[in-house]
């Protein structure tokens, strides 16, 4: 049977990072809390019986978030064989909290005193001989990143299981919270494992909802229970839980103050670039340079140069003219070289076009990440989300949405208030993420060659969105109270390790491109069917003009819903609708239906038919606008139906998505045209300025959540 | 003939792109997700299939 190793620890002390160097995976690594939601498996390089699990972190086994409580399950049900408890020892006393937690669990235990590199370079140090004696378990000093005594630990770990020594915890409480404990143990003991006892006493003491819910006291055994906790309470003058908290932080603090020593010293450099980097006035600014530096080089700049090369060399000089040529020369029939050249190799080649680009902007996101700096932007989030209803622990699953939007509502699990979640879901997928790239730099290059911040305007645009969604939505029954609270440790600024870095380029880059080679390739193939057939009086045939077509006819049936968006038009309504699938098909519909072999963003034929399909700028706008921020991808919108868990919320949450993004495109379209391009002032205008009023009402309008929520207080009084 | 071999080849990849995406949605997994080949994604976090 395989040996089951846990790896367990606080949140953001580099679980996942030392997981991926003991089994030689590539999961996503993160500096801020919630990266991990899931548990994840793989089996250790050096032994492959060895299962190694990777927990989502957590500060305490009383868990109160969802991925909390898949770590706390995992450890009490799964039965691993050793706990790798990884400790930040650069923040050693919060972590230790959670360590006092499982050496109570009768389980063996091993502590990864991790991120040792920080703490030398802080000049601190740690005893830890007399660390490991006083907690009752080995200490390794480990530094994942550097990838330094993570196997040490894991033969320890090995070793261990296979001998099946528990770990017994090195510390005791007072006498009287002790003798409690012995009461409580008499009451269940036979009931639990005997080496589960103690923790199962220690949580019975601290009421643990979900324990006591398990053990099914009789009457009389709660009737004790309830005896010892609260006699112990009334003569400590606490609450139960508050006592164990405080005793382990006693502990704790004792052992900190005879095991660490730190260099007394001022500010970190950390402390120092923190000091410009969210300063209250700075932050902003900072941060919206920072963005548009990435965007303008990404999309505008040196992805463009790039890109250029991948469009104009590969795909138009050598790709195309290879197949069509070879196509040729065997004989293939025309409809068939129609289908690969213009069809596959139109559609597929315009998204995979944009290939480059995509890596240049997620080498930038990715430093950004690992050096410490989106911490740092989710902590500024906070400040101005609060303002708003919404905490910074909204702005991580944006983050994380700038990739994917996948993962990024998935992250939402970090979110315990069920109000905030719901509405972070809905609103998450507003951040432009990288399926989106191609659309964004489509419609700038081809539209608004001239503009260089109209890609960072986007992402800008995406937390424009989120913003004044909160606000609205905060006033309504349905999501009003007050947001989350939001605690985390902002890590220490430091050079990203170029391996992980290209790594997580390289794992984001390679979805993209199969996502081209399978998803895109097969909706290609059918839009260019739909596109070089129709219907006639003899059946189906082959059309000259594309205006006859299938797709023609389908498009024509949707393109009013358009209209007042400005393109009302067969091609970009089947465009918008096709981006359902992946938002990619979006461009890549763009190059079957002009039959280009080597489009891409800066293709003249490509830029030059675009803006054809547009009555003005504006309308251009509403497209990308719309397009950006309406129903995403049938991928998340999955995830969002798994992470609602409600058929009802995921119906109301793309609704609620694709409304927004009607109404913001049909704004922009009207007053754009009116105000810009000399469109005359119609009912389209008069509409377009009700829809403004009405977003202002619901942005402004006083709300009161008590009104609500006392009549039915004031119901109950009356009956 | 040629023509008729070239567009079965291209059906039948077509075929396995289908089934790979509904493979992948079926498991709740993104597209281009490594799946249990490299301990799970990094994209979705799915969970690495051990059995």
């Amino acid at each position: 049977m395989a040996i089951k190793i846990a790896l367990a620890g606080n949140p953001n002390c580099g679980k996942t990072t030392m997981f991926n160097d003991l089994t030689g995976s590539s999961q996503y690594v993160g500096n801020w809390p919630g990266v991990t939601v899931e548990k994840k498996e793989g089996r250790l390089r050096t032994h492959k019986d060895v299962v190694v699990t990777d927990l989502p972190g957590i500060y305490s086994l009383s868990p109160y978030t969802l991925e909390e409580v898949v770590t706390r399950n995992y450890i009490l049900d799964e039965h691993p064989d050793v706990v790798i408890d990884l400790v930040d020892g650069s923040n050693i006393e919060r972590n230790l909290y959670l360590t006092t937690q499982l050496t109570e669990m009768g389980l063996p235990v091993i502590i990864a005193l991790n991120m040792i590199d920080i703490v030398q370079k802080n000049g601190d140090k740690i005893d830890v001989e007399k660390l490991s004696q006083a907690l009752g378990c080995e200490v390794i000093e480990t530094s994942a990143i550097k990838g330094t005594g993570s196997r040490q630990v894991a033969e320890r770990a090995v070793q261990m299981a296979l001998t099946g020594v528990k770990t017994h915890p090195g510390h005791t409480f007072s006498k009287p919270v002790e003798e409690a404990l012995s009461g409580i143990e008499s009451l269940i003991d036979g009931t639990v494992p005997q080496e589960r006892l103690r923790w199962y006493s220690i949580k019975l003491f601290e009421r643990d909802e979900k324990v006591l819910e398990k053990l099914e006291l009789d009457a009389d055994g709660k009737k004790r229970l309830e005896e010892i906790v609260s006699g112990l309470e009334a003569e400590l003058d606490d609450d139960s839980e508050s006592i164990i908290t405080g005793e382990r932080y006693q502990f704790i603090g004792k052992l900190v103050s005879q095991c660490v020593r730190k260099r007394q010293s001022g500010l970190t450099t950390s402390d120092k670039i923190d000091r410009v980097v969210t300063n209250r006035w700075l932050a902003l600014p900072i941060f919206a340079a920072v963005m548009y530096i990435v965007y303008f080089v990404s999309v505008s700049w040196l992805g463009t140069i790039v890109t250029d090369w991948t469009n104009d060399t590969l795909f138009a000089e050598t790709i195309q003219p290879a197949v069509g040529g070879w196509l040729e020369a065997v004989g293939a029939a025309g409809w068939l070289q129609g289908l690969i050249v213009d069809g596959i190799i139109g559609g597929v080649g315009a998204v995979l076009g944009f290939v480059p680009q995509m890596f240049i902007l997620f080498f930038f996101l990715s430093i950004l990440e690992d050096c410490g700096y989106m911490a740092r932007v989710a902590f500024i989030m906070d400040r101005i989300f609060r303002k708003f209803g919404l905490s910074g622990k909204s702005f991580i699953p944006m983050l994380i949405s700038s990739g994917c939007g996948v993962p990024g509502i998935m992250a939402t699990r970090t979110i315990e208030n069920e109000k905030d979640r719901r509405m972070t879901i809905m609103t998450t997928t507003f951040i432009p993420c990288g399926a989106k790239l191609p659309i964004i730099a489509l419609i700038a290059g081809a539209v608004f060659p001239n503009i260089t911040w109209m890609a960072p305007a986007t992402y800008f645009f995406g937390i424009f969105m989120v913003v004044i969604s909160g606000i609205i939505l905060k006033k309504t029954k349905m999501f009003a109270g007050d947001p989350s609270p939001f605690v985390m440790e902002l890590p220490q600024y430091h050079f990203p390790a170029p391996k992980g870095v290209l790594l997580h380029m390289w794992e984001r880059g390679k979805a993209f491109i199969i996502k081209a080679g399978t998803v895109i390739f097969v909706a290609c193939g059918i839009i260019w069917f739909l596109q070089s057939f129709g219907f006639g009086p003899e059946g189906l045939y082959m059309v000259e003009d594309e205006n006859a077509s299938l797709l023609a006819a389908i498009g024509g049936v949707i393109a009013p819903v358009f209209l007042p968006l400005g393109f009302g038009n067969w091609q970009a309504a089947v465009a918008s609708v096709s981006g359902l699938v992946a938002k990619e098909n979006v461009v890549g519909t763009f190059g079957v239906l002009f039959g280009l072999g080597e489009v891409g963003e800066d293709d003249p034929a490509l830029l030059s038919m675009v803006p054809t399909l547009f009555a003005t700028s504006a309308s251009a706008l509403a497209f990308m606008v719309f397009n950006l921020t309406c129903a995403p991808c049938f991928a998340a919108i999955g995830a969002i139906r798994r992470e609602m868990m409600s058929a009802k919320w995921t119906w109301f949450a793309i609704g609620y998505m694709t409304v927004m993004a009607y109404v913001m495109g049909f704004i922009i379209n009207q007053l754009g045209g009116f105000l810009f391009y000399g469109v005359s002032f119609g009912i389209g205008q008069v509409l377009a300025l009700i829809c403004v009023a009405a977003l202002l009402w619901g942005l402004l309008r006083s709300y009161n959540p008590n009104k609500t929520a006392r009549k039915p207080a004031v119901a109950g009084a009356h009956a | 003939m040629v023509t008729w071999i070239i567009f079965g080849l291209l059906l039948l990849a077509m075929f396995f792109a289908v089934r790979y995406a509904f493979r992948k949605a079926k498991r709740g997994e993104c597209v281009g997700c490594p799946g249990g080949k490299s301990g799970g994604c990094c994209h979705c976090q799915r969970q690495m299939d051990t059995k």
